[in-house]
């Protein structure tokens, strides 16, 4: 079973490059540039002055600790604009439902990956990625 | 005694040189006159220099207030750089009032592009309904069912007034006709059974790829650790983590289905723009 996990895996990296090589070169420049540049400090406390309730200030604090000492130390490798974690925490304050924003976030974490086909979404201007906002 | 007699003569030329230099500016063109200015703004017009032919036919509107074809221009130009109060404004200045039901052809087809390029297609049914002229002309009420996106509609109008259609939007109405959409409920219920087998359903099959994979790894994870110790903490995350992907991807497969038949159904409503919108 480990065998074929393995197998899968390089299988799916394989598609990764058969896919629209122009789109990944452009990301990947895109990625390899954002290396190069100093990071502009976001101020992700904004995201808690929106809380409403107990729910939504946990994830909001949960979120600002990811952004600060997690993701502030890895490199942009989301491919969706907003980043997954953004669209998480737009989910939880915008939706009434949080059954419905925990489906959302589960099924964004899983569209995350390096074969999204390009021409599926549109592309943001700025940051050379897929556009996917909370609304889609 | 002679200088006097010869300073009176070289005095008389220079008078009649400069009276001739007056005269010839009797023949000269006035470049800003309304025909003149409307010619420009013909020419900007044509080669899509809408900023400068707003000043000419704005020039025309003012020297000939009643000249209907400087307004026509100038609601054209404001369509077509989508300045909707502006195109508004244009036609009140020209018919002294809204009444867009009394509205002429020529003015009525730009009013009518002016809501689709706005895609106010409510107001672009009551429009049609409500104005005369427009009550016989069958290509714009079919693309007007089309934008509302009432498939069946369109093709009973379709096959009512078959010969008096443009060919495109025939097309449009087959085409509609016969799209295919996908079942949310059904690509739910595939995802249910084989997790990304409903993703794969509404045409993304690398979602679907990896939502298996991502939720059979978690899953197979969790029993394996369930197997070897249950009390650890390890097989109940994956667990749980199997479980979130598991929903939405559920979740995430009948939502799949349902941008599937907006996209398809928006394709159809760009088409039938994009036949109002040209210049035909």
């Amino acid at each position: 079973m480990k065998k074929l996990l393995i197998l899968a895996l390089i299988l799916i990296s394989a598609l990764g490059f058969v896919n629209d090589c122009n789109a990944q070169l452009t990301a990947y420049l895109h990625r390899v540039d954002s290396l190069f540049q100093p990071s502009e400090k976001v101020n992700y406390s904004v995201f808690a002055k929106k809380n409403k309730n107990e729910i939504e200030s946990t994830f909001s604090t949960m979120f600002i600790i990811y952004k600060n000492f997690f993701s502030s130390q890895d490199i942009d490798a989301c491919v969706f604009q907003p980043s997954c974690s953004v669209f998480a925490i737009e989910c939880i304050h915008h939706e009434k439902s949080k059954i419905t924003a925990f489906l959302k976030i589960s099924d964004r974490l899983m569209r995350c990956h390096p074969l999204v086909s390009p021409g599926t979404y549109k592309i943001d201007e700025e940051t050379g990625k897929f556009f996917d906002p909370i609304e889609n | 005694m002679k200088k006097p007699v010869n300073f009176l003569i070289q005095l008389k030329t220079k008078l009649i040189i400069l009276f001739l230099l007056f005269t010839f500016d009797l023949f000269s063109q006035d470049l800003y006159n309304h025909d003149n200015s409307f010619k420009f703004g013909e020419y900007l017009y044509n080669s899509n220099q809408y900023e400068l032919a707003v000043r000419e036919f704005e020039r025309c509107v003012f020297l000939k207030p009643d000249q209907r074809d400087s307004h026509l221009y100038l609601f054209k130009i404001y369509r077509k750089t989508n300045s909707f109060d502006k195109a508004i404004d244009c036609y009140k200045r020209f018919s002294g009032n809204l009444n867009f039901s009394e509205m002429d052809t020529t003015f009525g087809v730009e009013y009518f592009k002016l809501l689709v390029e706005n895609k106010k297609y409510q107001d672009v049914n009551s429009f049609i309904s409500s104005n005369s002229y427009f009550k016989e002309n069958h290509d714009l009420k079919l693309a007007t069912i089309l934008l509302g996106k009432e498939w069946k509609d369109a093709g009973v109008y379709k096959n009512k007034f078959n010969n008096q259609i443009n060919p495109s939007l025939v097309e449009i109405t087959n085409q509609g006709l016969s799209l295919r959409k996908k079942s949310p409920v059904l690509a739910g219920l595939f995802s249910a059974i084989i997790p990304g087998s409903g993703k794969i359903y509404a045409g993304k099959w690398k979602d679907g790829l990896v939502s298996f994979l991502m939720t059979s790894t978690a899953a197979f994870m969790s029993v394996r650790g369930f197997n070897k110790n249950p009390k650890s903490f390890y097989p109940w995350a994956m667990g749980t983590l199997s479980v979130v992907y598991y929903s939405g991807n559920v979740y995430g497969s009948a939502q799949s289905a349902l941008k599937y038949n907006k996209d398809k159904e928006d394709e159809m409503v760009s088409k039938t723009r994009a036949y109002i919108l040209s210049d035909r």
